[in-house]
Order: structure tokens, then sequence, then C-alpha cells
């Protein structure tokens, strides 16, 4: 070991490093490549003609070096695709885990409506319905980053060893088992009743297309985070839209297409799921940039405080 | 100096440094800012995103050695790969500088 760096900075350049995991079984490997550089930096600085205490080195160090959350991002773009699982496959899988989330939801609001009955007033509908197309989204979002997390950490998630076929006939069944029972139909709403075939097409294609996007829409933020706060809130934007597509495409198609013009009863549901499912893709939105902002704050303050 | 021109042409500007011999994280960085001449100023952590992509692609191969320090380092040396890849580059660069060139002549003459 190098005498001139103490074992008190040692273990600083360490901890230091740690921030620049990329969750991969190269880690460690990877950590010691930069805390080597920091030590030999260090030891420069500890050795040039002015004088500067080890503390100071430290510093210039960690200011020459940049910032990890920024190296961790690079490093990250690099090695994210080590475990070579087909796009087709974690499409799949994230269908399969949407559905399965969304059924989730629905057995439970069912649930909620026989001990709560008054939740089946115009309201309560509108509101219930938003509840569960924006906590499926954020539920199986959630269930997806922890999935991908494992995948570049070097593991092969169960799901994920499945055939796409196995997993898109689990979705199939769970999709089947729903529009069977539609939700709507316990609120005595306008909900997808098959009014003809074109409705009927359209209202298929958008239920498959809408969920599809949002697979997509979170396979890509899952790999890639947006760096830029315009980009998370176009993300943000479509995902609601997704929602919006989702929950009521087949009310809002019905009257649409059947005599013309939908009633203001299903504008006002429509508007009014969309504006809830904006509002929670905004706030959520708004969530991220300000933790990352906070992390970014606390990071500089840090460094300032030494 | 213009980031994005830098950002653009890291990896030909370490091939080159690696071409005259293998050399390990810091050291690239000291010899690159020696080469610069204060040009342009480096965030030295930027290095190794370059260097593993570099290594992705094999252009460079990787060694463990132990420095007189006690620590390991890890060495990187340019592969016959990446030194074809650095001689295409070099062309592609001298072409595109002289490119401008003409084109800066042509708006000043």
């Amino acid at each position: 070991m190098d005498d001139r760096v103490s074992s008190e900075t040692r273990k600083q350049i360490q901890a230091l490093c740690r921030k620049i995991s990329v969750a991969h079984h190269l880690d460690a490997e990877i950590q010691e490549e930069l805390s080597g550089h920091m030590e030999d930096k260090l030891a420069a600085y500890l050795d040039g003609e002015e004088a500067l205490s080890e503390q100071d080195a430290f510093i210039l160090v960690r200011e020459h070096f940049g910032d990890p959350a920024a190296l961790k991002g690079l490093l990250q773009d690099v090695h994210v695709h080590e475990a070579h699982v087909s796009l087709a496959r974690r499409l799949a899988v994230a269908f399969a885990v949407t559905t399965g989330v969304h059924a989730v939801f629905v057995v439970a609001a069912r649930a909620l409506l026989h001990v709560w009955p008054a939740l089946r007033g115009f309201g309560g509908f509108q509101a219930l319905l938003a509840v569960i197309a924006v906590a499926t989204a954020v539920a199986s979002w959630l269930f997806l980053l922890r999935l991908q997390r494992g995948l570049a950490a070097g593991r092969t998630p169960w799901l994920l060893t499945r055939r796409p076929a196995y997993l898109a006939g689990i979705a199939a069944v769970l999709s089947l088992m729903q529009s069977l029972a539609p939700i709507s139909a316990e609120f005595g709403a306008s909900g997808p009743v098959m009014g003809s075939m074109l409705v009927w097409r359209l209202t298929m294609v958008a239920m498959v297309a809408s969920p599809l996007l949002q697979c997509v829409l979170w396979l890509w933020w899952c790999d890639r985070p947006p760096r830029r706060v315009r980009t998370a809130v176009t993300v943000a934007g479509v995902w609601a839209l997704c929602i919006w597509l989702t929950s009521c495409a087949g009310a809002f198609l019905r009257p649409g297409v059947l005599s013309g013009v939908p009633s203001p009863h299903v504008i006002a549901q429509s508007l009014a799921v969309l504006a809830y499912a904006l509002a929670c893709a905004l706030a959520a939105c708004g969530l991220y940039a300000v933790a990352r902002c906070a992390a970014t704050g606390l990071a500089r303050a840090s460094i300032a405080r030494r | 100096m213009n980031k994005e021109l830098v950002g653009a042409s890291t990896g030909l500007l370490v091939l080159g440094i690696l071409a005259r011999s293998a050399s390990y994280g810091y050291e690239i960085v000291k010899r690159l800012n020696a080469e610069a001449e204060g040009l342009f100023l480096w965030q030295e952590g930027t290095l190794y995103p370059v260097l593993h992509k570099l290594e992705k692609a094999g252009l460079v191969r990787t060694q463990w050695q132990d420095a007189d320090t006690g620590r390991r380092r890890k060495y990187y040396y340019i592969t016959a790969e990446g030194r074809e890849a650095l001689t295409e580059r070099t062309e592609e660069w001298n072409a595109f500088n002289q490119m401008v060139l003409r084109l800066g002549e042509v708006r000043n003459g």
C-alpha cells in the first residue's frame, strides 16, 4: 500500500467510489480501478510544490473527478446490455406483469364496492377507474424497475426465463378474465359494450396498443432514465394518454361511432380521468425531478462543507 | 475548446496515447493533459466509460499489474484492431479537417 495515503482517506476514497456502482458483477473491479486513480492523484498533490493538507488534496481529487451520478449514468450506459435478454421477452414480461397487476387491482376494487356501495355513483366511478389505472401503472413500473435492476446486477429473474409465448398466454388469459366481466359494468356506466364490429375492433386495438406502449415506455425509462426535465414531462404526458386510452377508449368510442356525438356525461368522465391521470403523472415526474435535484444539491453541499 | 468536439474525439485521443505505450487511467489523463497544453480540461472520471467502451469494442485489452506502491493497477494495451481503428479514424479526421479548412478559406477569402 502507498504509505503517503492514510487509511482514513483511503476509506473516504472507497466510499466515494462505491457511489459510482453500476449494479453489475464488475462493480468491485471498476471501483478498485477508480479508487486507484484517486489515490494516485492524491499522492501527486501531496508530492507537489504547494503545501496542501491531505483533506485539501482529497477535495481537489473529488472536484477534478466529476459528478459521481453523471459518471454512474455513463458507466451504466456502457454496461447495461450484459444480460442479452431479447426485447420480445422483456416486452412479454412487462405485458404479463401489467395485466397481472391490473387484475389484482380490479379484484380489490370489486371487494371495495361490496364494502362501500356508495362508490357506485358517478363521482365514485370516475375516481375508482382512474385510481385503478394509475395504481396499475405505478405498481407495474416499480415491479419492472426492480426486475431490470436485478438483470443489470447479473441475476436472471424467474419471469425472464419463461418463453414469450408462455407469458403472452398468461397475459391473454388474464385479459380475457377481465373482459368477461368489465369493471365498468359494476358501476352501471357505459363501458366498452360491443355495439358493432367496428367499435369492437377499435376498442380492442386501443386496449392492446395502450398497455403495449406503456410497456415500451417503462422498459425505455428503466434502461435510460431521462436526464432532462422536458423529456421526463413528455414521457409523463404520453403515459397519462395511455392511461386515458386504456380507461376510457371503450366508453368514448361507442357513442362516438354509433350516434356521431358522445354524450356530455361520457366526455366529462373521459376528461376527468385524463386530468386525474395527467396530474398523477406530472406529480410523479415532479417528485422524481425534486428528488434528483435534492440529491445533486446534497452532494454539492457536502463538497462545499469540506 | 468546444466540449462536443473534444467529446467526439476522446476515443481517438486515448487510442493515440495507448499506441505509444500501455498505460493506466491516471497516467493516461496526465499524458493527455500534457499533450493538450491547456487546450481543454478533463473531468477525469469520464475517461473510464471511454476506456471500458474501447475494451468492449476490442480496441484495447487490459491487464492488472502490481504497482510499486503495493496496489494493483489496471493497464490498458492497444490491440491490432485498435491500431487499425486509430489509423482509420485519424484519416477520417484529416479528411474532415481538410474540408473545414477549405470551407474556412472560402468564407474568409
